[in-house]
């Protein structure tokens, strides 16, 4: 017994050490008037925001720090630090800053800043995952204090959706502190100011009293780290959480009842069943392709599965908050005899067995989804096998074109909202191609190219027109963005983009 | 006896170097990191480079030389993740897991000690017929099934208790509790078992007849016998407690090692993945040496052969 007893003091010594490891004070509930504290799946891996690229990080690291260009949210673009900009000639665009922005430390923003974000972006030692979005630029030229030069390697359109994604840093500050130091204090133009970060827990920002927009109306905002959905949900309900994003459908109507606000915004992100038809096989064929468009009730998905919320994508894999939209385009309808009369045509009356790839928990819904597909393309004989692929693995074999021939995929193009960032792997040289026709890449390589903006979107719509057509792909759904706040939250709205425009949020008293 | 301790060192080096190396190739075999850290808009020269840059594009003995050799000076090198050296990263979440498996087991003796010795001496008892549930519910019940159905009852509905976070002790509690139920139901168990077992023996019956009281010839004749089974179970479930960490910390948001190991896996973020299985397969190897050292103390007939 004796020794049982020198394991439970022992024990309870640990416990004790442990406990009164150092904690900072309790920013769990949201205490004064102006404090929102957010749930969310997980806060950014570091405070460098050039070093993480999880949709998650996104919403946070928008607190503390400006990118030159933002969307609109109609498939438009706006300036945020960039006052103006207009392409000079093919390769070389110009811009010019607002002036009187200044970073935390006081500093002014000038295109010096700019220069040095974009260089250390594209410096591969950098090791950032935004590289790939940039890497069409060569060099940054600096022409005045607020005005500079981008240079692309060849011409390079759509290079404002690329800088959606460049948060720009203040170039003196960096280089005196380091890597390691600016991740320790970071420093940006945003609306907050850093305060505390703790990993894989929760990040908290603070008011800039000095922001060159006006003060935000929050005095702080604390995001926590909560990856499993039903306790986010719990958070909701007990009060712990003023806001809580990614909210399952089928919690909503609890969350009504008990009084909490509900919103829901159709993410930019298009969910699709991938068909692989660059090789052997029955998908080479048009006609089968369509056939399984007309064959999936997305109707029954949105309903049953979505329970309202998200869209039913319009043969095409972007929704009108996205540049490139065509409004002219209509859903697949679900057409059983339509869909069997094609693969007859296609001479498979018979049908076809094919493997599935799907997932579970990497989407909204995403087994659900996978199971409502497959029956319904039994109907028309298509005997898909599901094969469930583990998160980690899955973009690795979808790179790799070991996954399908019908794999789930969800295209995401937020935070851009540009049609030109999916449609980028519709090519027969995209990584991970799946589709090959040479019509598409004509048509794409031109858009890429038009450097009038009103004109490359009605080229881009006419490369949607063309994917509708040859089908790539099964078009489901947008997927849904549902959000709950507290009932004294004023003014929260989270957006296609999965920013959240917290500058004037308000929290009233409990 | 010092003979003995240096050949179980050498045992336990042996395990954990078997430990580390399945690690290192099953992480590697199913599955690659470098797609999950770029964005899914890289080219394929993009891949290419940041390969060459984490050392992936050598082959796998080569890769495996070098990890053996950075992992003995206690380099894991660099997380892929979050861009830091590994092996802080594992010691400072380390608190947070320790606090949570320490309370649980607390908890978990707290509990299951009284109530097992009760039933194992009231056997037929109402009492032992509840240890006997606790026992079958507490290793059937799933932890994240618990564990939500404990925020359920005492965040949402009673209010009694926060549903995630770790800043204070009310904190620790649900996760804790949560932790516990698996490690309570065994050691009721084999307290209850051991005990109805250790009752029948002579010696019992020659403490009874000296005329002591039943409580000091449970507390001093019979529990002590049970010391043996208990901190075998105790080692074994040291192990079961880390694993069941994994998924409690998940849910109740408790940043632990439990959480870092399950984003790393995601992410396949070889080298926080390899430092935490190396710590915790050393924590695991050297709690059983000790506890091995211990038993000669409880037990005289154990020899070290």
């Amino acid at each position: 017994m004796s020794t049982v007893q020198r394991v439970a003091v022992l024990v309870a010594i640990v416990l004790l050490w442990t406990t009164v490891r150092g904690t900072s004070a309790p920013p769990a509930a949201a205490q004064g008037p102006n404090r929102l504290v957010v749930g969310i799946g997980s806060i950014p891996n570091t405070p460098d925001p050039h070093l993480d690229s999880t949709a998650n990080a996104l919403p946070a690291y928008a607190t503390l720090f400006e990118k030159l260009v933002a969307t609109d949210g109609k498939g438009g673009f706006r300036g945020v630090l960039a006052r103006s900009w207009r392409p000079v000639d093919p390769t070389t665009w110009e811009f010019v800053l607002h002036s009187g922005v200044r970073f935390h430390n006081g500093m002014s923003l000038t295109a010096d800043d700019v220069k040095f974000t974009i260089e250390r972006i594209l410096d591969p030692a950098t090791r950032s995952p935004w590289l790939g979005r940039i890497s069409a630029i060569e060099r940054v030229e600096v022409t005045g204090p607020l005005t500079f030069r981008i240079v692309t390697r060849g011409p390079f359109a759509p290079l404002l959706q690329g800088l959606t994604v460049v948060d720009i840093l203040p170039a003196a500050y960096f280089q005196e502190r380091g890597p390691a130091g600016f991740a320790a204090a970071p420093v940006g133009t945003g609306p907050f100011v850093f305060g505390e970060w703790h990993r894989q827990d929760r990040m908290v920002v603070r008011a800039n009293p000095g922001y060159w927009r006006g003060r935000p109306r929050l005095d702080e905002v604390v995001f926590r780290a909560i990856p499993e959905d039903s306790t986010r949900v719990a958070g909701l309900e007990t009060g712990e959480l003023d806001v809580g994003v990614l909210v399952p459908p089928e919690q909503v109507d609890r969350l009504k009842a008990r009084g909490l606000q509900l919103g829901t915004v159709n993410l930019g992100q298009g969910m699709v069943v991938n068909l692989r038809s660059n090789v052997p096989g029955p998908l080479q064929q048009r006609k089968v392709r369509q056939a399984l468009n007309y064959a999936v009730d997305k109707e029954a998905i949105l309903q049953s599965i979505l329970r309202g919320y998200g869209r039913i994508l319009d043969g095409q894999v972007v929704g009108p908050d996205a540049f490139g939209h065509n409004a002219n385009l209509k859903p697949y309808p679900y057409d059983l005899p339509r869909a069997r009369r094609l693969l007859a045509e296609a001479g498979l009356g018979g049908g076809f067995e094919v493997t599935f790839h799907g997932t579970i928990g990497r989407y909204t819904k995403d087994k659900e989804i996978e199971e409502l597909v497959i029956g319904q393309l039994a109907e028309i004989g298509v005997r898909a096998r599901l094969e469930i692929v583990e998160g980690g693995v899955y973009i690795q074999r979808h790179i790799a074109r070991t996954l399908g021939p019908l794999w789930i995929w969800a295209w995401q193009y937020f935070p851009a909202m540009d049609a030109d960032l999916p449609l980028n792997f519709f090519t027969c040289a995209g990584v991970g191609n799946f589709f090959c026709s040479r019509d598409f890449d004509e048509l794409f390589a031109q858009s890429r190219r038009e450097m009038d903006a009103s004109r490359r979107r009605a080229l881009l719509q006419r490369v949607a027109l063309l994917v509708r057509e040859e089908a790539p792909v099964i078009f489901l759904v947008q997927t849904p963005g549902i959000y709950a706040a507290q009932s004294r939250v004023k003014g929260f709205a989270w957006r296609p983009d999965y920013l959240m425009d917290l500058h004037r949020v308000e929290v009233g008293p409990r | 006896m010092a003979g003995y301790v240096a050949r179980r060192l050498l045992d336990a080096a042996l395990g954990v170097l078997g430990v580390t190396t399945i690690a290192f190739l099953a992480i590697r075999l199913s599955g690659d990191p470098v797609a999950l850290l770029v964005t899914e808009y890289a080219t394929p020269e993009d891949i290419a480079r940041v390969r060459r840059t984490l050392g992936l594009d050598q082959p796998l003995w080569v890769q495996y030389a070098r990890f053996l050799a950075d992992a003995l000076r206690g380099n894991f090198g660099e997380s892929l993740r979050f861009i830091k050296p590994a092996a802080p990263l594992v010691y400072s979440a380390l608190p947070a897991t320790v606090q949570l498996a320490a309370a649980a087991l607390l908890v978990a003796l707290a509990v299951a000690l009284p109530l097992g010795m009760v039933a194992g001496v009231r056997r037929g008892s109402a009492i032992d017929g509840a240890a006997i549930v606790l026992a079958t519910l507490g290793q059937s019940m799933p932890y994240f099934w618990l564990g939500i159905l404990l925020i359920m009852v005492f965040a949402v509905r009673l209010q009694w208790l926060p549903a995630f976070g770790s800043e204070s002790w009310r904190h620790l509690i649900l996760p804790a509790l949560t932790l516990a139920m698996t490690p309570m139901a065994r050691i009721a168990r084999i307290v209850r078992s051991g005990m109805v077992e250790v009752l029948t023996q002579d010696y019992i019956r020659t403490a009874h007849a000296k005329g002591l009281r039943a409580s000091a010839v449970v507390v001093r004749h019979a529990l002590p016998n049970l010391a043996i089974p208990l901190v075998t179970l105790l080692a074994l479930d040291f192990g079961t407690l880390l694993g069941g960490a994994v998924v409690t910390e998940t849910i109740f948001a408790w940043p632990g090692v439990g959480r870092l190991v399950v984003q790393a896996i995601q992410s396949r973020d070889y080298p926080v993945v390899q430092a935490v299985v190396f710590y915790l397969a050393t924590a695991v190897v050297l709690i059983n040496l000790t506890l091995d050292v211990i038993y000669a103390r409880l037990d005289p007939r154990v020899r070290y052969g």
